[in-house]
């Protein structure tokens, strides 16, 4: 086990400089320049051709990207060009932001899916369960901002009941209370296609559960349906922890558009803002560190899903 | 061994976690920022009930911009960092009267008490300097100061050299030569070349505290701003609210408001939505569908005449739009009434003319580009495209001042199928808009053009459009005559005398259609019923020095 967490650990040094090599490539791609969100739209060509050499934007690509990594091994994310400001300070900032979001979204829409998807499982001709399948294929087809916005107009405007956008009420002393009322609504977009996919994929694991040989030995037995259903759960999770963990990912692609909509200053919006003005440095930090935040999670899905699941754990046994 | 060794290690993974969300979860509800800490931004805010010190109110800005603008001595976030915090934390040594909305802003003495424009072809000008100023951090201003900012942006070699201020100011400080302090209370400033509205372009670069960013240096002077204007800097959540507070000791009118605090709000549907819900009492630039529900719910909706244009550089060596004619037809073929009108619900008005009609350089005598799509079809008969032609323009997809480029453009390509003109639209993002826009039309020998809204505030920005050595020309547009003109305005120190010559080549260049002009924005906000004393003036920046909130 511990070899195989050191190897997989080795595995994202090749795994981030890919990603650095590759976000550096496309940055240079994409049309526009970053010179011009500094300069006036009337700048002469000397006007800007000094801010690109300030920029170190007129050095040979090669030469950008070997200062670019030395820095970042020196631990320098470098300066955000429009924003004056260093970026790993924002992007940390920002990260943080984001993580209440899709911690709190994602575990509200695990739960909602757990409860759903066992449920539908275990009386698949319910009219409860017709109705739960309209609400998980409706979340996942929904694009959320429009579901963001039906809700803003829903209990913000109409009802007024919760806060518009933000993380805090201006002119009023900031509290606990008035934090979470302002997360309500976006950790709920953000957890809406979690709810949709999770609840099919525990559905389907626990209905194939429940046609096991060992289920139905415990229904001979006499076993009531609640331990049988401890029973089931138990085999059942592993699998579906994996496939949350895994949702991270998503999550946190989901959240882009949903912090832009809620003016939530996670990390969502800061790359989106920084992709919009060509801001090369927080666009290199931003993708490194979600890739970084994502190979991590990963990794700690595979070890969690080892724990929990002795036969895994028998495989990994020997090392890779 | 290993198995128990390896059980550890995932407790004490779980373990991590949950110290990681706990972390999170506490720290963010307790501090939701990414704020440096000793910004403290909570600890004395007054409560909002208004129930001591004075009864101004809270102003809440939603602005349309989509981070905090940076509190340099240059504003961030283009003119909207300008309208908002620049002009309210700092001063430049002149700034505009927007008090007024009678007319367009004079340019009247700020951290200047008055100054002497060059006479007799010299270059030179001298600025009397107010004795009666401090800095928000208490410290004194004087020539030295002034000396210092702008050595802080012109000079390379200064120690306290900004990139970032000299990048944000280069348009309106690179006609200056030499600057030197004459007395305690004295500047001279000398042009490159003939420069008349040096006073004019001074609004836009302000005076920072020498001291303050001596103290902090160029970067943690940010977070410690000095200026010398009406509000000054309390706190900020980066990404969510900038509070300023008035400056008690505003050498002109001290704002009546108790706290402005700013927002930046980038969709207006967020904006629209924070001001029915009552979370902020100001929105800036609601979209067009959402007037009718504001009005019906009481808001009001402030729109009024400003220097901006909404208009497409043509392509003047391409193969039809070089024809004069072709030019005239295509701005008869606009039905700019019904644009404003039906499609962007009043927030705009007609442009037949660079500027809008009241506007010194407005002239009278120039060809009205009136709705008139058969004159449109017979002048391009007569330039010999009696059938049309296929075109193409470029447009940015959104962007602060280019109002609603995409349906604006499809409401003119209908107008110009109507004179067979048929025309393929290019949507592209901003800032790809710039690039390919700077490349002039190397690529593209077909396209009609370039069309995004722009403020048209000085000279300077009349001169980039139509000047032939001017490299913001993009249509290439050429008339010696119109050359000869701007360059006579620029040597002129009289402003009637400059604005009669700049209003001469206007009609030039309206005649000659040398772009294609479509609406003037009305700059357009929305106001609780409970925003009192606000003046909409001529202009893209505001006064609320008298702004008060019941």
């Amino acid at each position: 086990m511990l070899n195989y967490i050191m190897y997989r650990l080795l595995l994202m040094i090749p795994i981030l400089i890919g990603v650095t090599l590759v976000v550096f490539v496309f940055n240079q791609l994409i049309p526009g320049d970053p010179v011009d969100f500094l300069v006036d739209i009337d700048a002469t060509e000397e006007e800007r051709a000094w801010v690109r050499n300030y920029l170190g934007l007129d050095e040979p690509l090669f030469t950008q990207y070997y200062i670019w990594m030395s820095n970042l091994l020196h631990g320098d994310f470098g300066v955000s060009v429009t924003k004056q400001a260093d970026v790993l300070y924002l992007l940390l900032g920002a990260l943080k932001n984001t993580a209440i979001l899709i911690l709190v979204g994602g575990a509200m829409a695990f739960l909602i899916a757990l409860i759903i998807g066992i449920f539908s499982a275990l009386y698949p001709s319910s009219i409860a369960t017709s109705m739960a399948n309209i609400l998980g294929i409706s979340t996942v087809s929904i694009p959320n901002f429009w579901a963001a916005l039906m809700l803003i107009g829903l209990f913000s405007v109409t009802l007024g009941w919760l806060p518009t956008s933000g993380m805090i009420t201006s002119g009023k002393e900031s509290s606990t209370a008035d934090f979470l009322m302002h997360l309500v609504l976006p950790a709920t977009v953000v957890g809406l296609t979690t709810i949709g996919t999770m609840t099919r994929i525990i559905r389907s694991t626990f209905v194939d559960l429940l046609k096991q040989d060992f289920v139905l030995t415990l229904r001979a037995k006499g076993q009531g349906q609640g331990n049988i259903l401890m029973h089931v759960f138990k085999n059942g999770l592993p699998p579906v922890l994996v496939i949350a963990g895994l949702e991270i990912g998503s999550l946190l692609g989901g959240s882009v558009i949903t912090e832009s909509i809620f003016n939530w200053p996670g990390i969502g919006k800061v790359l989106y803002d920084a992709i919009s003005q060509r801001d090369y440095p927080v666009i290199q930090g931003g993708i490194l560190i979600t890739s970084f935040m994502f190979v991590t999670v990963n990794l700690i899905v595979d070890v969690v899903h080892g724990f929990v699941d002795p036969r895994i754990r028998k495989s990994l046994k020997g090392g890779a | 061994m290993k198995y128990i060794l390896s059980k550890k290690l995932g407790v004490l993974l779980i373990v991590a976690i949950l110290i990681f969300i706990v972390g999170c979860t506490n720290d963010g509800g307790a501090n939701p920022s990414a704020s440096v800490p000793e910004v403290d931004s909570k600890s004395d805010t007054k409560n909002d009930s208004g129930s001591d010190a004075k009864k101004g109110g809270t102003l809440i800005i939603g602005m349309t911009a989509a981070g905090l603008p940076a509190l340099d001595t240059h504003s961030t976030q283009g003119q909207e960092g300008y309208r908002f915090v620049g002009f309210q934390v700092y001063d430049g040594l002149t700034r505009f009267d927007l008090t007024q909305g009678e007319r367009e802003p004079d340019v009247v003495p700020a951290l200047a008490k008055s100054w002497e424009a060059p006479k007799d072809g010299g270059v030179t000008w001298t600025f009397h300097l107010r004795d009666d100023v401090d800095f928000h951090d208490g410290t004194h201003f004087n020539a030295d100061a002034v000396i210092f900012n702008l050595e802080r942006v012109l000079n390379q070699e200064f120690e306290y050299y900004s990139p970032q201020s000299s990048a944000g100011v280069s348009s309106n400080a690179q006609f200056i030569e030499s600057y030197e302090k004459i007395d305690e209370y004295t500047i001279t400033i000398t042009t490159k070349e003939p420069w008349s509205i040096a006073h004019v372009n001074l609004a836009w670069v302000f005076m920072g505290s020498p001291d303050a960013i001596k103290k902090y240096g160029n970067e943690e002077y940010l977070e410690h701003p000095a200026g010398t204007g009406p509000f000054k800097f309390e706190s900020k959540i980066d990404g969510q609210e900038l509070v300023l507070v008035p400056n008690e000791d505003y050498y002109g009118e001290v704002p009546k408001l108790d706290k402005l605090i700013l927002k930046p709000m980038p969709e207006p549907s967020t904006r629209v939505a924070a001001l029915l819900a009552k979370e902020i009492n100001w929105a800036e630039a609601p979209a067009p569908d959402s007037v009718a529900r504001l009005k019906s719910d009481g808001y009001e909706i402030i729109t009024g005449v400003y220097p901006h244009i909404w208009r497409a550089y043509l392509n003047e060596v391409s193969e039809p739009i070089k024809d004069v004619r072709v030019r005239q037809a295509l701005n008869y073929a606009i039905d700019r009434e019904s644009m404003v009108n039906d499609l962007i619900g009043g927030l705009g008005t007609p442009s037949t003319q660079y500027v809008y009609e009241g506007h010194p350089w407005f002239n009278e005598d120039a060809i009205d580009y009136s709705y008139d799509p058969d004159k449109a079809k017979q002048l391009l008969a007569e330039a010999g495209y009696p059938d049309g032609f296929d075109t193409r323009i470029i447009i940015p997809a959104s962007g602060s001042g280019h109002m609603w480029p995409i349906p604006m453009t499809q409401f003119i390509q209908q107008n110009f199928a109507d004179i067979g003109v048929n025309l393929k639209i290019d949507v592209v993002e901003w800032p790809t808009f710039q690039q390919l826009s700077r490349a002039d039309f190397v690529d593209d020998r077909d396209a009609l053009g370039y069309a995004h809204g722009t403020p048209t505030v000085t000279m300077r920005n009349f001169r980039s459009t139509f000047h032939s050595q001017d490299s913001g020309n993009r249509g290439k547009y050429i008339n010696p005559k119109v050359d000869e003109l701007i360059d006579q305005a620029f040597a002129s120190y009289d402003d009637d005398e400059r604005n009669g010559l700049i209003k001469e080549a206007s009609k030039i260049v309206t005649d000659e259609a040398a772009i294609l002009f479509v609406v003037h924005d009305l700059n357009s906000r929305a106001l609780a019923t409970n925003v009192k004393g606000f003046v909409q003036p001529q202009s893209w920046f505001i006064d609320l020095n008298s702004v008060t909130v019941e």
